[in-house]
């Protein structure tokens, strides 16, 4: 597979890709340290934009959205309204989006910043956090520990057998593990960016399994460029 | 593509008198909600479940036609269990999708949870195939005719009486592998392989930190592969079978049942092989021995098996059960 485009990068972080468009994506991205960096880079504008807050929209303004809609023609190609009730629903939902970002993004095109936003900055309540949500991250964190813990079982096992290797090889070995251990570092970013989503962590736990199968692969073989089996 | 989107068993506070409380495996008491429904499902050909929150058990049945679902959430409050949320999707390709979720912050997200869950018990028509996901829930398959893939994080895997290919991912917990015809390939990095009556082409098994016992395999190949844990086969060594078995730290042990047809075996091991039939042609090459075994009653042009078998730090061990074994 190649590096898939960055909106299919953003639809995968976002959940909306088909499972097998997702899993190939996912493979893909194990062992791909260019979409890993995008993956963490789009990460960090979810996290951003998560960051952002969030008013609620003046009580007027879904009326007004449902006032314009209402009024406005029915189109000749639309032709039976309940069979696209779903879309024009999510539609709703994109342009009240639309506006709340138009409000909450400073400097957005063809607005001007709004004096009611500081206000709401001020007053915005801290959310405490969700404890089923703690729940999820401790879950991810345990797995993630089983993982290191295995990690570190085969690195014990790797260095008995390094000992007979050239220093060639054990060069060529630890510029492999320092790969992994870079693209382990960045799914563990992207996991941390975003709570809640199993993306990033499906990502990190990818990125464990590569290292461990390098690893075995490594123990296994005595000597990863000697396999002197006949 | 199109598709038929249904939300089903969306429990929220005001079912909660439906539920009860009960103790779950883990002791503490729990508040529970057990719902049954049934999915048209005629031209099913692929049923996926992903369930983070908790098990997941797979018959197949021969009621054609429909996919029957018990899900059993579990909470310790009715604020958390109303949270709990089963869906499926039938899409008009054949593929049923059935996913759990948890609502959180206003979405509904697909995650592991520690104090709550959705335990699942699914009856599907046999010829449907079967893909199921699981965290930290056990996840199994029985009486399927088109083939399972399952994966996990932490919890066991169990297969018997499969058709079709079996294929398996796992963290740890362990795999128990029974009456399987297809192909197999297991991986996992934590946990014992139990692997019983297998007749598929070709088995494939991985493992790091566990060990693999793999009784009356007929596949004519087998890979069988541990770094920390010991091997075990027991069987009938077949004509032109080939045997690759290998073990970092852990011994290897080959049981044949009968006389095993005749074989080209290559070994490396820390000590001498140990063999109790009749090898010839003994040489070594390099760290491996390389030897034949003839047979005792083999027939003329008898196709030959290859034994492959490694043990870095351990043994390798080719010898009939012991008398006290057999007893």
């Amino acid at each position: 597979m190649s590096c898939p485009a960055t909106e299919r990068l953003s639809a995968f972080i976002d959940g909306d890709l088909a499972r097998a468009e997702a899993e190939a994506t996912r493979t893909h991205a194990a062992g791909c340290a260019r979409c890993t960096a995008a993956l963490s880079d789009l990460g960090a504008l979810v996290t951003a934009a998560r960051g952002l807050d969030s008013p609620e929209p003046p009580p007027t303004l879904w009326m007004s959205l449902d006032g314009a809609l209402a009024r406005a023609e029915r189109p000749s190609w639309l032709a039976s309204w309940s069979s696209w009730r779903p879309f024009a629903a999510g539609a709703l939902v994109g342009a009240a989006a639309l506006a709340l970002a138009l409000i909450v993004l400073p400097g957005g095109r063809g607005t001007h910043p709004l004096e009611a936003p500081a206000t709401a900055v001020a007053v915005a309540p801290t959310v405490a956090p969700d404890p089923l949500l703690e729940e999820a991250e401790a879950e991810f964190a345990r797995a993630g520990a089983s993982y290191e813990r295995s990690i570190e079982k085969l690195r014990g096992l790797l260095e008995r057998e390094e000992k007979g290797w050239s220093a060639d090889e054990r060069a060529r070995v630890a510029d492999r593990l320092a790969g992994l251990d870079d693209l382990i570092a960045r799914s563990r970013e992207l996991a941390r960016q975003t709570p809640g989503d199993r993306t990033g962590n499906e990502q990190l736990f990818a990125a464990y399994q590569q290292k461990i199968a390098f690893l075995a692969a490594a123990v296994h073989r005595g000597g990863v460029w000697s396999d002197q089996r006949p | 593509m199109r598709m038929r989107r249904f939300s089903l068993l969306v429990l929220g506070l005001a079912a909660a008198p439906a539920a009860a409380w009960a103790a779950p495996e883990g002791g503490d008491a729990a508040l529970v909600d057990r719902r049954e429904i049934v999915i048209p499902a005629r031209a099913a050909e692929l049923v996926r479940i992903d369930n983070l929150l908790g098990r997941v058990m797979v018959r197949g049945t021969s009621r054609a036609g429909e996919i029957h679902v018990i899900a059993e959430k579990h909470a310790p409050s009715a604020e958390a269990l109303g949270r709990l949320r089963v869906h499926y999707t039938a899409f008009e390709s054949g593929e049923v999708a059935i996913d759990t979720r948890v609502e959180l912050g206003g979405r509904e997200r697909s995650l592991p949870l520690g104090g709550s869950g959705v335990d699942l018990v699914l009856e599907i028509p046999a010829d449907v195939a079967v893909e199921a996901k699981t965290f930290g829930g056990d996840v199994s398959a029985q009486g399927l005719r088109a083939g399972a893939k399952l994966e996990t994080t932490g919890g066991k895997i169990g297969v018997s009486d499969v058709r079709g290919g079996v294929v398996t991912h796992q963290l740890r917990g362990g795999q128990k592998l029974a009456a399987v015809e297809g192909d197999v390939d297991l991986d996992g990095v934590e946990g014992d392989m139990d692997l019983r009556d297998l007749g598929g082409g070709r088995v494939d098994a991985r493992v790091v930190d566990g060990s693999i016992r793999a009784e009356d395999v007929r596949s004519g190949f087998v890979r069988l592969v541990t770094t920390t844990g010991e091997i075990v086969l027991i069987g009938v060594i077949r004509p032109a079978a080939h045997y690759d078995l290998r073990s970092y730290a852990g011994d290897v042990r080959v049981v044949p049942v009968g006389d095993p047809a005749p074989f080209t075996l290559r070994a490396r091991s820390a000590s001498p092989v140990a063999a109790s039939f009749p090898l010839r042609a003994s040489r070594r090459d390099g760290e491996w021995l390389r030897a034949e075994y003839i047979g005792r009653r083999a027939p003329v042009r008898a196709r030959t098996a290859l034994l492959e078998l490694s043990s870095t730090l351990g043994r390798v061990i080719i010898q009939p059960r012991t008398a006290a074994e057999l007893r």
